[in-house]
């Protein structure tokens, strides 16, 4: 995370903030969350957005750690993982080395079964949809 | 398009295209991959308020050129409304931000976004 050596008086929790673009990005996937959005949830400005994280990319990574350092065993973050792999690992080293190392115990049976379980549940084919 | 970005060295260098270098005062930006945060494709950025112009230009809504300080920040911008916007932070540089339109948006994105 980059830290902003601009002056700029801090008067946000930047654990909140990564928690509230975590559920942006659990709703919209990674390439269709937009800066707009993210300024919308958290509340902060863009400069102030940019200046914490330097990119959109660096807010996803920051979501991800902080996924996969407290609540690793948690569903929205396998779906963080999920969308990592979708949309960022295969152009993003740094994404890909994240994911490799989570993977480093898990048996590839265990990881398609947890994968595919998750994609079915997001894609709410199998009935979840009945409550909206 | 208003500018052409390569990485070259250890060196991301960006250059307006001829008339934008007049409007915008500046005619080559060199900077170090270190002094580099990352590099976002913004498509709303256009919209929103730039600052005071530190010199700027904004022409007709259309196009906007030039030195923009805001909240205590610098920031370059070189961007029409017609093309995609790349946002580039900055670290211990003359501009903490630089807004550019160029035409390889995606692939300098991924590019910047893998320095390291």
């Amino acid at each position: 995370m980059y830290d902003s050596d601009m002056g700029r008086r801090k008067t946000y929790d930047v654990k909140n903030i990564i928690q509230k673009m975590k559920q942006v990005f659990l709703v919209n996937g990674y390439k269709a969350t937009s800066l707009d959005d993210l300024v919308k949830a958290t509340g902060l400005l863009r400069g102030s957005l940019y200046a914490e994280f330097g990119s959109k990319r660096s807010m996803f990574v920051s979501v991800l750690d902080t996924c996969l350092k407290q609540h690793l065993h948690d569903k929205d973050t396998w779906e963080i993982i999920l969308i990592g792999m979708m949309e960022l690992s295969a152009q993003d080293q740094l994404v890909r080395d994240k994911l490799k190392a989570i993977f480093v115990d898990v048996n590839d049976a265990e990881l398609s079964d947890k994968l595919g379980k998750m994609i079915i549940q997001r894609s709410k084919i199998n009935g979840d949809d009945k409550h909206e | 398009m208003s500018n052409k970005i390569t990485l070259k060295g250890n060196k991301m260098i960006v250059e307006p295209s001829s008339l934008d270098k007049i409007f915008s005062l500046t005619n080559k930006l060199t900077i170090p991959f270190e002094h580099i945060n990352g590099a976002t494709i913004d498509k709303d950025i256009v919209h929103t308020y730039k600052g005071l112009k530190r010199p700027g230009l904004s022409v007709s809504g259309q196009k906007w050129c030039g030195v923009f300080q805001l909240d205590g920040e610098k920031s370059f911008w070189n961007v029409s409304k017609s093309e995609t916007p790349l946002v580039i932070t900055l670290n211990h540089e003359k501009y903490d931000l630089l807004v550019l339109g160029i035409e390889n948006a995606n692939e300098i994105e991924k590019l910047i976004n893998n320095l390291y």
